[in-house]
């Protein structure tokens, strides 16, 4: 993994980080890919690989339904007048 | 000058399209909410059957070839109106490829329908932080993308308009769905293009477009160069302002959305049968009755009804006298005239008594419209008859009768309130022979 792609990532997420960071994030993420390489020798498939589980034309009915009130979900979201709060945003 | 438009259409479901939460209801925030759309970890995401039907019909409608499998992809960005951090869209499948529209004789060529959830609203406060509800999250859109073949502000505004009657009638859109259509503008006057992302409703997209235009071509002519950016429509000043980069910067990180399956939407697609659209019908109208393309699309976009109403009127009856019907009274009085079987069978009775003879065009006029609108002064002329309101006439006038002894000539106010009153409904010699009878009859 090289600087570039780690602040180009970083970018993306919109994190700002120091150099130490940089560097800090640079070699966790290529241990993290490094581990993840032994799917390298994983035998490959010309299959579709969105699902590993085969699941096809499993369409739910356009039927409106709740199962948690609404107000149950909010109870331990930092909320303003029922807004959910969220960060600042350009 | 070349302009591309991203449609983005909101589908007429009940339910969301990636959970069951109801699409309409409660408007205070966040209260058609849950796991799913409120991108708690560990929800799943269900494809709502009636979205990815919806989607077909307009991939059918617009022509475009439909793959036979399509799954969905997870586009990352970060964003509070996005609690996943993610939109379920559609990047390498879309339900639609391809397809053309035609906008009276001009091929617009499509070049993609997918499907995709809309994020939630945020409402920004003083202080810069973000407010977010929840309930427009996972709401299900049908995003339509045109090739660059729109030539002028003006006829982006017709092509929009004309789709959006075609896809209000093919998906059964609400009537007053034009705010629920957004769009996004790609317009170049020399090389370079802009965007002018999700501007809402007709009028602003051409506003939107007509700003781009004076502004690239002003640019232009001092020897500028256009920068190729994003930009906003500001709706209350009508111009359009450059978006800060970072906040669109694109690195999205497509992969494939694997809570989600495959699904076989040719085949779907296949047991579809759409209605005939209107642009389908104006030019069937044009074909089949002599219409003029003008008078045809009048018909059809007044109302879908009334179109077909004019069809039934033309089986009953004949081509021109339903032309007649149809393009004048009818259509006059059809903005406030709720349709109903028997109303319009009441229409289509009166007009055959007028092809029989037994009442005249004028009459036929009146009576057709006391049906529409139901206007008490129209109904009741129509409802009395000629005798009756001569007599009310004279009933009124006491002393014609005795002028009328010394001079005939004095029947003529009698005559005149009566033409007056009818408006045409009977003709002069009808009023003349029923006012001098009645005269004769009280002397």
């Amino acid at each position: 993994m090289d600087r570039e792609t780690v602040i180009r990532v970083a970018r993306s997420a919109h994190l700002e980080l120091t150099e130490e960071e940089i560097e800090l994030y640079r070699r966790d993420l290529e241990e993290i890919l490094d581990y993840f390489r032994v799917l390298d020798d994983a035998p490959s498939s010309d299959d579709l690989l969105v699902n590993p589980v085969e699941v096809t034309d499993v369409l739910r009915s356009d039927e409106p339904h709740m199962e948690i009130p609404a107000d149950t979900l909010l109870e331990d979201v930092n909320t303003y007048e029922r807004y959910v709060r969220g960060p600042r945003v350009q | 000058m070349k302009i591309g438009l991203e449609v983005h259409v909101q589908l007429p479901t009940r339910s969301k399209m990636f959970c069951s939460c109801p699409t309409e209801g409660d408007a205070e925030p966040n209260t058609r909410i849950c796991p799913v759309c409120m991108g708690f970890p560990g929800s799943k995401p269900s494809l709502n059957g009636e979205a990815l039907k919806l989607g077909l019909k307009l991939a059918k409608m617009l022509e475009c070839s439909i793959p036979d499998t399509t799954w969905f992809s997870r586009k990352i960005y970060f964003y509070p109106d996005l609690a996943k951090n993610f939109q379920i869209t559609q990047q390498e499948t879309p339900v639609g490829l391809g397809g053309v529209y035609m906008l009276g004789d001009k091929p617009i060529r499509i070049t993609r329908i997918h499907l995709e959830e809309d994020p939630g609203k945020i409402k920004r406060t003083s202080d810069g932080s973000s407010l977010i509800d929840y309930n427009r999250s996972g709401i299900p859109l049908a995003e339509i993308v045109t090739e660059p073949d729109i030539s002028s502000p003006a006829e982006a505004r017709k092509f929009l308009a004309s789709l959006l009657a075609d896809i209000r009638h093919t998906i059964d859109l609400e009537p007053d769905s034009e705010r629920s259509v957004r769009c996004d503008c790609n317009i170049s006057v020399g090389k370079e293009r802009c965007e002018v992302k999700n501007v809402t409703g007709l009028k602003n997209v051409e506003r939107a477009l007509t700003f781009e235009v004076v502004r690239q071509t002003k640019i232009l002519r001092a020897g500028g160069k256009i920068e190729r950016e994003t930009r906003h429509f500001d709706e209350e000043r009508k111009v359009t302002t450059s978006a800060r980069k970072k906040e669109f910067e694109a690195d999205y990180g497509y992969i494939n959305e694997p809570d989600l399956g495959t699904y076989h939407i040719a085949r779907m697609a296949s047991e579809i049968e759409n209605k005939e659209t209107p642009m389908e019908m104006a030019v069937r109208f044009e074909n089949d009755y002599g219409m003029t393309a003008k008078a045809a699309r009048q018909i059809i976009s007044t109302d879908i009804r009334l179109a077909g109403f004019f069809e039934d009127l033309a089986a009953a009856t004949d081509t021109e006298t339903a032309k007649c019907l149809v393009s004048g009274v009818v259509s006059s009085n059809w903005k406030g005239f709720e349709p109903t079987k028997g109303s319009l069978d009441d229409i289509i009775s009166m007009v055959r008594r007028f092809k029989e003879g037994k009442i005249t065009d004028v009459e036929c006029n009146m009576r057709v419209r006391c049906i529409m609108t139901g206007d008490e002064d129209t109904c009741r002329i129509c409802s009395e008859d000629l005798d009756k309101i001569v007599g009310r006439a004279l009933d009124e006038n006491p002393s014609v009768i005795a002028d009328y002894a010394a001079n005939e000539k004095a029947a003529n106010r009698i005559i005149g309130a009566v033409m007056k009153e009818t408006g045409g409904t009977y003709s002069s010699a009808e009023i003349v022979s029923a006012v001098r009878r009645l005269i004769t009859e009280r002397l």
